[in-house]
Order: C-alpha cells, then sequence, then structure tokens
C-alpha cells in the first residue's frame, strides 16, 4: 500500500479514530451534550479530510488495496451519508431530551419529564452506534470486493439493529413502546439474517464460477469465456434478493413499516436514508463493475421488483393514519422509482439521475422524519394525550406552528415531485432516463404509482391547513390501524411552545437545499457530474 | 414633455399598487385620508401631466407620436410593445380619463367615507384608471386588449364592490361573462387581423386598410369581429343586458365606469381601427344599424323605469347608441364629440343621483321622491344642467354633439331613411325620460322618502359637481383635435353641407319631448300607477321596463338549456371511472394492507415465496 492509497483512505481511517476516541470518552465521561458536539465535531473533521482527498482523484480512482476503491463518486456518497448522519445526530438530541427516542410510540400511560432523567441512562452509545453504522456505510460504498462489501454491510446493519431496538436497553420501564423497539429490532435482525442468507449464496455461487471475489476480477473472467453465464445470472439473483431486502422492494418489503414505526424516529431517519443510499451506491458499483448491466435476468428481475415496489408501496400507503407507516410506503414506491433510473445505468445519464434520485430523496426524506421527530418531540413537552404519530395530529398544525408546516408542505410536495422541488427534478431525470431508454411499462407504473402518491401526500398538506375544529370529511379509514381520537389536536394548549433552535436550523438548510436544487438542479448535476 | 407620456398610466398603477400593498405591511387599515390623497392624487397628478403634454401637443400642430417603454412580446412575428401612439384622439380619451376620472375620485373621497373598503375601492379605480389609459394609449392591438381586459376586470370587482350581498356578485359575474363573450368575438377578430395583415400594429392596420385594393371580405369579417368587441364593452345590442345590472356598485363607479370612460371603449376602438371598418359598407351599416337600434329600444326602457339608477343606466346605453349610429354613418368626430360631452354631462347626472341616493338615505326609487329642489339646490342646479344637456336642448353641450350626429346622418343617407328616423325619435324620447326625472325627483309632491331628506353634499362632493356643472354646459364649445385623425369626415374637411329641414327638425325634437314632458306632468301620467289599466300600462310598460325582454329571452335560450345540459352531464361516464379508480385503488390498499400482519414468521414466509417466484420468473424467462 503506498502513501497515496493511504492518503485515500484518510476518511475511513479518520472517522474510525474519532469512534475510538468518542468510546474512550464515554467510558469516562458520560455528558449528553459533550457527546453530540464530539459526534459533530468528529463528522466535522471526517468531511474536512474527505474534500482533502477529493483534489487526489482527478484523474483516476485509487485502489486501496484490492479490496476498496476511493472514486469522486464516492466521496460525493461520503459526504452526502455524513451529512445525513449529523443531522440524525442532531434530532437524536432532541429526542433524547425530550425523551421520545426511549419511547417512540405513545402508550397512552401518564409521564413525567423528570421521570426519565433520575435513572441513569445509556443515550451517548446512541452517537457511538450510529457513527460505526456510518462507517460501514462508508466502507460499503467503497468496496470493490464482495468481502468488503459484506463487511460494511453487516458492520452497517449490526449498528443499525442495535439503533432501532434502542429503547429497549432502559430494561426497568415496562412500557408497550419499549416492545415495540424490540419488535422492531427483532425483526430487521431475523429477517436480514435471512437476506444475508440469499446474498452470501448468491456470492458463493458466484466464487464457485469464478474464483475470485473482487468485481472486477470477475468480470474480466466472464469476459474471458470461464464459468456458466447462467450461474453467474443466477447468483447475482440471489444476491440481487438480499440487496432488495436491504432496499425493501417488494415483495421483501414486509419488515419496512413495522421497523420504522417501532425505531425511535432519528434511526427511523437513518435506516431510510444512510442505509438505503448505500446500498443503492454499492449495487450501482457493483452492477457496473461485474457487467451485470449487459445480463437479461437480473435486469430483468429489477425492473418486475420496481414496478411491484412501486405499485406495492403507494397502495399501501393510501389510506395509512400512522404518519412512519406513510412514510415507510412512500419510501418502498421511492425505491421503486429510483430502480427505473437504476436500469439505465450502463449510461452516464442513468448514473446521474440514480444519483441525483439519491440525493433528493435523502434530502426530502431527512426532512420529513425531522418534522415528525420534532413534532413529537414538542408534542411531549406539550404533554399531550394523543399520539403525536397520527396523521390526525397534523391537523391545523399550519396554525399552531406555521414554520414545521411549511417546510413539511416543502417535504411533502417534494416527495410528491412538484415543480420547483429537488423531488420535481429527481422525477423528471427517471422520466428522461426512462424515455430515453423506451421502458414505457415502467414509465407508466411510475406515473400510475405518482398519481396515488399525490393523493395521501396532498392529504396531509389539507388536514395540516385545516383550522383546528374544524369538521372533517375524511372517510379513509386504514385496515391496518384503527382512526385515532377525533381532532386530538383540538385538545392541545401549548401556546409558546416552540421547536428547538438547532432543530429549527436542520430543517431550514434542508428546506433550502430542496428549493435551491428544485429551482437550479444545475449545481448539484454539476457536483454529480 | 412627451417623453413623460409613460406616466399617465404610470402614476393611477403606482396608487393602486401603494393602496393594494398598503395591507402586506400594515395590519391595520390605513387612515381613511390617506387612501384618498393617494387614489385621488395620483389620477389628479395623471391629469395635469396630460394637460401639459396636451399643451405641447397643441403647440407642436398636433403632430402624432410614438413612445416606446419596452418590448412587451417579441415570438414568431408577432411584435408587441409596451408602446404608446399619441394623436389628437388618444389625448382627447386621455383628457377625459384623467380629467373627469380625478373628478370622480375627488367626489369618491367624500362619497364612500366610512365605508369598511375605503381603501380597496380607491386602489380597485386606479387600477381601473391606469388599465383604461393603457387601453386608449395603446399603439398596438395587443396592448389595447390588456388595457381592454384590465378595465373588464375592474368593472367586474367594482360592481360586486359590495360583495356580501350575493345580488351584487351576480350583477358582477353577469356582465363579466356577457362582455366576455364579446371579448372573444374581439379576440377572433385579432387572430384574423394578425393572419392577415402580420401585425397587431393599428396605424400600420390602418394603413394597409385604408390602401386600395384591401380585401374586402377579410375588412368586413374582421371589422365585424370588432364590433362583437364592442358592442360587448359598450353595452349595445344584443349585448347591452350587463348595463343596468351593473347600477349594483357604487354610484360614482357607475358614474366613471358605466358612463363616463369604459363603456365608451368601444366607441373609441371603433373610431380608433376607422379605415378598416370604411373599407367595408356592410360593416359600417352595421355599425349604424346596431347604434339605431339601442338608441331607440334603450331609450324606450328609460322611459318606464322606476330606478334612478336604472334610468340614468339605459340613457347611457342609449347616448353610446347615438355613438355608434354617428360612427356608422361617417361622422367620426362627432362621435367622439358626443363621447366627450356624454362624459361630462353623464357623470354630473350619476354624482348628482349618488347625492340624492346618499341624502335620501340609499333610496333609488324616484316615486317616492318628489319636491326635492329645495332641499338640495347643489343637486337640484346639476339636475337640471345634467336633463338639459342630455335631453340636448339649445345651447347645451349635448345639443351641439347630437344635432352633428343627425345632421351628418341625414347627408349620409342622402336623405329621409329609417335609422335617421329612429334617431330623431331617439331624441324626442330622450326629452321625455330626461324631464320625466327631473320632474318627478325635484319637482311636485314630496315622496315619501323625501321627507327624510339629509343633504349629504360636502365640499368635496359639491367642488366636483359644479365643475362639472359648467364643462356640461360650456363643453360644445370645445374644439377636438381630430382634424389630422379623421381624414374622411366631411366635418373636419370642411365639406359639411348643412341641411336646414334635418338641422330644424334636430333642434326640435329635444323640444318636443320636452313639452310631452310637462303635459304628461301636469296631466299626472308619470305617477307610479298611472294607466295601469291601458294596453300600454299592461303590456308595452312592463316590457320595456325588462329591457325589451332580452334578459328573459337570454336567459330561455342560453342560460337554461347550458345549466339543463351541465347538470345532465353531472353524473357522467368520466366521473364513473375515476369512481371506479378510487375504489379499485381502496380493495388494494385493504387486500395489501391485510397482509402486513406484523408476525415474523409470516413476513419470512414471504420472503422465501418471493425468491422462488423471482427465480421462477428467471427460469422461465
Amino acid at each position: 500500500m503506498n502513501a497515496e492509497a493511504l492518503q485515500a483512505l484518510t476518511p475511513i481511517l479518520t472517522l474510525s479514530g474519532v469512534i475510538i476516541l468518542l468510546m474512550l470518552i464515554v467510558a469516562f465521561l458520560r455528558n449528553h451534550r459533550l457527546t453530540l458536539g464530539l459526534t459533530l465535531l468528529g463528522i466535522a473533521v471526517t468531511v474536512w479530510s474527505t474534500l482533502n482527498v477529493s483534489p487526489l482523484l482527478e484523474t483516476d480512482p485509487i485502489a486501496v488495496t484490492g479490496l476498496l476503491v476511493v472514486s469522486r463518486e464516492s466521496l460525493l456518497f461520503y459526504l452526502l451519508f455524513l451529512l445525513s448522519a449529523a443531522v440524525v445526530s442532531i434530532l437524536a438530541f432532541h429526542s433524547f431530551e425530550q425523551g421520545t427516542a426511549i419511547q417512540p410510540e405513545d402508550s397512552g400511560e401518564k409521564r413525567n419529564k423528570g421521570d426519565f432523567h433520575t435513572r441513569p441512562t445509556f443515550q451517548e452509545e446512541f452517537y457511538l452506534l450510529l457513527l460505526i453504522s456510518l462507517l460501514g456505510a462508508i466502507v460499503l460504498v467503497s468496496a470493490s470486493h464482495f468481502a468488503t462489501l459484506f463487511l460494511g454491510l453487516e458492520l452497517m446493519g449490526l449498528a443499525l439493529y442495535a439503533l432501532i431496538a434502542f429503547p429497549a436497553i432502559h430494561a426497568n420501564r415496562n412500557s408497550r413502546s419499549k416492545d415495540q423497539a424490540l419488535e422492531a429490532g427483532f425483526k430487521y435482525l431475523v429477517l436480514s439474517a435471512l437476506a444475508t442468507a440469499f446474498l452470501l449464496f448468491g456470492i458463493a455461487l458466484i466464487y464457485a464460477q469464478y474464483g475470485q471475489l473482487q468485481f472486477a476480477a470477475i468480470n474480466a473472467a466472464a469476459a474471458a469465456g470461464q464459468g456458466t453465464p447462467v450461474l453467474l445470472a443466477i447468483g447475482l439473483v440471489l444476491l440481487l434478493i438480499g440487496i432488495a431486502f436491504k432496499l425493501s422492494l417488494a415483495p421483501f418489503h414486509f419488515w419496512t413499516p413495522d421497523v420504522y414505526q417501532g425505531a425511535p424516529t432519528p434511526a427511523t431517519a437513518y435506516v431510510a436514508t444512510v442505509s438505503k443510499g448505500a446500498v443503492i451506491a454499492i449495487t450501482l458499483k457493483l452492477f457496473s463493475d461485474i457487467g451485470a448491466f449487459e445480463m437479461r435476468a437480473p435486469m430483468q428481475v429489477f425492473a418486475v421488483l420496481a414496478v411491484t415496489s412501486m405499485l406495492a408501496g403507494n397502495l399501501l400507503a393510501l389510506q395509512q393514519e400512522n404518519i412512519k407507516r406513510l412514510l415507510a410506503y412512500s419510501s418502498i414506491a421511492h425505491i421503486g422509482y429510483l430502480i427505473v433510473a437504476f436500469l439505465v445505468g450502463r449510461q452516464e445519464f442513468g448514473r446521474e439521475a440514480v444519483i441525483y434520485y439519491l440525493v433528493a430523496y435523502i434530502v426530502t426524506t431527512l426532512g420529513a422524519f425531522a418534522v415528525v421527530s420534532l413534532t413529537a418531540d414538542y408534542a411531549r413537552r406539550a404533554n399531550t394525550q394523543s399520539s403525536p404519530y397520527r396523521i390526525s395530529f397534523y391537523k391545523g398544525m399550519f396554525w399552531r406552528s406555521p414554520w414545521l408546516a411549511t417546510s413539511f408542505t416543502m417535504m411533502l410536495l417534494s416527495l410528491a415531485g412538484i415543480p420547483l422541488t429537488i423531488g420535481f427534478i429527481g422525477k423528471f431525470y427517471i422520466f428522461a432516463a426512462g424515455v430515453q431508454a423506451g421502458y414505457w411499462a415502467l414509465l407508466s407504473a411510475v406515473i400510475l404509482g405518482s398519481a396515488i402518491g399525490l393523493y395521501y401526500y396532498l392529504r396531509i398538506i389539507v388536514m395540516m391547513v385545516q383550522r383546528p375544529g374544524a369538521v372533517v370529511h375524511d372517510d379513509a379509514s386504514s385496515g391496518e390501524v384503527s382512526p385515532g381520537e377525533v381532532s386530538p389536536s383540538a385538545k392541545l394548549t401549548h401556546e409558546g411552545v416552540s421547536i428547538a433552535i438547532s432543530g429549527q436550523m436542520v430543517l431550514a438548510v434542508l428546506t433550502v437545499a430542496l428549493l435551491a436544487f428544485g429551482i437550479f438542479p444545475q449545481i448539484l448535476i454539476n457536483w454529480i457530474q | 414633455m412627451q417623453d413623460y407620456i409613460g406616466w399617465v398610466p404610470l402614476l393611477p398603477f403606482i396608487g393602486f399598487v401603494l393602496l393594494a400593498g398598503a395591507a402586506l405591511f400594515r395590519k391595520q387599515e390605513i387612515p381613511e385620508t390617506l387612501s384618498a390623497i393617494i387614489g385621488a392624487g395620483s389620477v389628479g397628478l395623471a391629469a395635469l401631466l396630460v394637460a401639459l403634454i396636451g399643451r405641447e401637443f397643441l403647440a407642436n400642430g398636433a403632430e402624432p407620436f410614438t413612445v416606446t417603454a419596452w418590448q412587451w412580446i417579441d415570438t414568431g412575428g408577432l411584435q408587441a410593445g409596451f408602446s404608446f401612439y399619441i394623436d389628437g384622439l388618444t389625448l382627447v380619451m386621455l383628457g377625459v380619463i384623467t380629467g373627469v376620472g380625478f373628478l370622480i375620485h375627488l367626489y369618491s373621497a367624500g362619497y364612500m367615507r366610512g365605508d369598511d373598503g375605503y381603501r380597496r375601492y380607491f386602489s380597485y379605480l386606479n387600477l381601473f384608471v391606469s388599465a383604461m389609459l393603457i387601453l386608449v394609449m395603446a399603439d398596438n392591438l395587443a396592448l389595447l386588449y390588456l388595457g381592454w381586459e384590465g378595465v373588464g376586470l375592474c368593472s367586474y370587482l367594482l360592481i360586486g364592490f359590495w360583495y356580501k350581498d350575493a345580488a351584487n356578485g351576480a350583477a358582477a359575474r353577469k356582465a363579466f361573462i356577457v362582455t366576455r363573450v364579446g371579448d372573444t368575438a374581439m379576440a377572433i377578430g385579432l387572430c384574423v387581423l394578425f393572419m392577415h395583415f402580420g401585425t397587431l400594429d393599428i396605424q400600420q392596420i390602418n394603413g394597409e386598410a385604408g390602401a386600395p385594393g384591401v380585401d374586402a371580405g377579410i375588412a368586413t369579417l374582421a371589422a365585424l369581429l370588432l364590433l362583437g368587441g364592442a358592442v360587448g364593452k359598450s353595452a349595445q345590442m344584443p349585448l347591452q343586458t350587463w348595463l343596468p345590472d351593473a347600477m349594483a356598485g357604487p354610484t360614482p363607479v357607475s358614474a366613471l365606469i358605466h358612463a363616463a370612460t369604459m363603456v365608451t371603449a368601444g366607441v373609441y376602438l371603433i373610431a380608433r381601427t376607422h379605415p378598416l371598418f370604411e373599407a367595408s359598407e356592410f360593416a359600417m351599416m352595421a355599425v349604424a344599424t346596431v347604434g339605431a337600434l339601442t338608441l331607440f329600444i334603450a331609450g324606450c326602457s328609460a322611459l318606464v323605469q322606476s330606478d334612478i339608477k336604472r334610468i340614468l343606466a339605459y340613457s347611457t346605453i342609449s347616448q353610446i347608441g347615438y355613438m355608434f349610429f354617428a360612427l356608422g354613418v361617417g361622422a367620426w368626430s362627432a362621435g367622439i364629440f358626443h363621447l366627450v360631452t356624454h362624459a361630462f354631462f353623464k357623470a354630473l347626472l350619476f354624482l348628482a343621483a349618488g347625492s340624492v341616493i346618499l341624502s335620501l338615505h340609499h333610496e333609488q326609487d324616484i316615486f317616492r321622491m318628489g319636491g326635492l329642489r329645495k332641499k338640495m339646490p347643489v343637486t337640484f342646479l346639476s339636475f337640471v344642467i345634467g336633463c338639459a344637456c342630455l335631453a340636448a336642448l339649445p345651447f347645451t353641450s349635448g345639443f351641439y354633439s347630437k344635432d352633428a350626429i343627425l345632421l351628418q346622418a341625414w347627408n349620409h343617407f342622402g336623405g329621409l331613411h329609417w335609422l335617421w328616423l329612429l334617431g330623431t325619435l331617439g331624441a324626442i324620447v330622450t326629452g321625455v325620460y330626461s324631464f320625466r326625472l327631473l320632474l318627478l325627483v325635484f319637482f311636485g309632491k314630496e315622496g315619501s322618502a323625501s321627507k327624510h331628506c339629509n343633504d349629504a353634499n360636502t365640499a368635496i362632493m359639491s367642488g366636483p359637481l359644479l365643475v362639472l356643472c359648467t364643462l356640461a354646459l360650456a363643453g360644445g364649445l370645445l374644439t377636438l383635435p381630430l382634424a389630422g385623425v379623421f381624414t374622411t369626415d366631411p366635418a373636419q374637411t370642411g365639406q359639411l353641407v348643412i341641411n336646414h329641414t334635418a338641422e330644424i327638425i334636430a333642434i326640435a325634437a329635444p323640444l318636443i319631448g320636452l313639452a310631452i314632458a310637462l303635459f304628461a306632468f301636469r296631466k299626472g301620467w308619470f305617477a307610479e300607477n298611472a294607466g295601469s289599466k291601458t294596453w300600454f300600462g299592461k303590456q308595452l310598460a312592463p316590457w320595456w321596463r325588462n329591457g325589451w325582454g332580452f334578459d328573459a329571452a337570454y336567459d330561455a335560450l342560453l342560460v337554461r338549456p347550458f345549466t339543463g345540459l351541465a347538470g345532465l352531464n353531472k353524473s357522467d361516464i368520466v366521473d364513473s371511472f375515476y369512481k371506479f379508480t378510487i375504489q379499485v385503488s381502496q380493495v388494494l390498499h385493504r387486500q395489501l394492507s391485510a397482509t402486513q400482519t406484523g408476525q415474523l414468521r409470516w413476513y419470512a414466509m414471504t420472503m422465501v415465496a418471493g425468491s422462488i417466484f423471482i427465480l421462477a420468473l428467471v427460469a422461465l424467462l
């Protein structure tokens, strides 16, 4: 390993160093605020080192041993994930301060604010786990070898199980929400294990053919005519099943709503953005390195999964009453859209579309979950009895907290793909890519899905602008969750309760990014190119 | 000074922006006085500017000039700028709009005092003046159309100004929709002109239309379509039905929009494009026929109304009919002259009517008035002068203009013609209804409402009334700088032959009307229920009162079938498609939701099943 390769590795090394340092500090000094500060500082240092690496890569990516490749594209993902993790940690901080993180779903029982702070807590570990998972994501997107791919994926995943089930560590707390978190973590663990089995089997099949685990080497061997192409295709399809699980593509999506709902909202935001983004990024890389874009079977499987995801995701979200489940279903659909562009990933334009849509999806989803998280926090502070995760809770929100409602409206419009938002440009890219490749059936599924999507996004917006106390003619009711109490928001008496400044700033940054990239997409396009 | 012409429409527009924008910056209403100063002041400044520019214009020998503010549209051969063409005709219009407009603004400042929408009122009024100025200054038809629609919008806003009463909203919609029929014709006319001449520049079109060898068919088509727009905006047959209902707005609005300025836009349009009309014999005849029929029909309707504002509304329709008649017989400058004098005396009459209405606590029924001459001297004076001008008694301003129209019509037709007869009959009718109004309101016994009369004229209201009195009396002495505009008008070229028979008849007609009115008043024929047993009272009067049944006919022929059709289409096949979509989505949603059981074993099983499905797919494909 030469000096250049070592330098290319600095972001990963920096982040690892930060993790070890933070672990040591937490071991001796537990201070929530300090931990957040150190986490953000660590992320900032890693961002700085990432930016320092970038001049090295003007021309070619740098291969670090046979396991990792650092390219400009992977640096873009580094930055994206690092910034997302920063947002997630700020949200987590507020959640812990309000106690919502360890009690994500309202149990209806009486709460005392002081109650939570009197007993020893382990909230600092959340940031540690977050950083470890982030390290996994970063390793994953730079993988050029199946071993690193597996390593990154599992590093990311293992930390994630703990993040999802985080409220469960408060063993002396006997509530439904704790069970729910534990259940969510456990479901994710078991199903992930199953998915990983598929993944490993796929890798094994490929290895059996070529005796190679490096992407480029496999491609070279396949091009040289070794092995059986059919087995390579089947190996890739099995691999794809593992990936589809992580991306929650239908029909491997069943865990998504339960996990999204059970996990603390910041962890949900992380699962929805970084974890999925990293998998998309590595899949894109794997497919182009290994030449899978030329193979029929995996592409067709992907196309089928895209269609089922778009339709199932949107249909499931249609009358959903729980905001976190709704966003879960919507994310299923969004990854479905993304796959449409992914199918054109062989061409430069397709890659661009995938990355642009991914950025749009991450910015918007983070924003949406930020609103959900902050809303829950303030509902907690206002000590409301009704669940802040019900859509009905958002009724009249525009009149209570116009700022939150406005940002949420922006996020929802972006998710729906309305012009002037980043989501529109993203969807436009998808269409352009799809039209270029002539995927008419897929595009009609995109249109159908978007039309259904508009209904449930707009429904929330309509809900938010209704005057509190107005009679609602909303005949929607979900088959899963019984409708909430009548207009719980009417009972809210929290004049003067405001959301924290840093939370507002996070929202402001995300909203501005959403609008800025929606109105001037060229800035982001230039970065991607 | 001429370079500053762009400020003429801009000043009222700035007034509008300030007044409308005030709500954004202040939670409370701004003081009424400030609204009035911005509203009236901006128009006053514009009037001053017009006066200065006009003086310079006349000093320079009335040479037309063009000022371009900026290029507005430049696409596919269509070029339209915010450019203004100023000649004698435009200047006359500018003077009327800003001058009379300013007086009406002043009057409004007193009239509207205490209204909740004081600021809103002046903002609309300013926007209206701005749009109207753009309309008359435009050097191309696209910009003219902008102003045209702008005044339509303001008219809608001001008719429905007191929107809390549903009837006012209905009147506003009616005005908007009926004029829209004409506007559509006009828009098509613009397209025809653009297709044929390749430009919308008015002077170019005029030049080409005036040149020999122009396609008469195209000219007729375009002229008739423009006439369609003009009859809509100017409330002529068959689109006159909106104007009487437009009286739902505040009275000064009726004075400004529905008498003095906006409704004359149609007259202006035809005068502005007169070479096009002259190129088509048929179009000219159509204009004259529309005008003559309208003036007679509306005059008869005015004769039997009982609402003071409706009488004036019908008289407006009738007087604009005279203008159209004048245009149709080629008496261009006489038509414009009548437009100017009409603006003076009709604004005067409406404002005076406003004073009456306000003084009688919003009573508009003339049968409950009477004997007001002692109680409201200024208003009485205004009404006497206004009615005399309206009836065209000798030596009032209305006399000079109307006389010129009838005389030129006689010459045009070369003797007796049924249209000329209609015009002369109309003059008699005008005399009768003018003095019927005057006599019933100010003479005779006090009506029930007169007893509570409380002269509401303040200085700011009396002032404009007196100025308008002077203008209405002396307006006939004005010489309009139209010689350079209407080169084919005999009155401008000095070829006007004066036929003494026609002259005498024209002078006599209003006097006959006056005599009839006095006689009938003596006999008590004007009383509320007089002659209700006769054929006239039973059949003719109600028919005339309802505007010759046009409303009822349109209701039966257009509105009912349309709403009927719309009702039939209410639950159409397209809707059921959407309902079906919703149902399918809901069913699918429920079925898919049922798969989210929350059970881990089921989830694991679906994953395995999904994998088998996908592998089977690969095997099959």
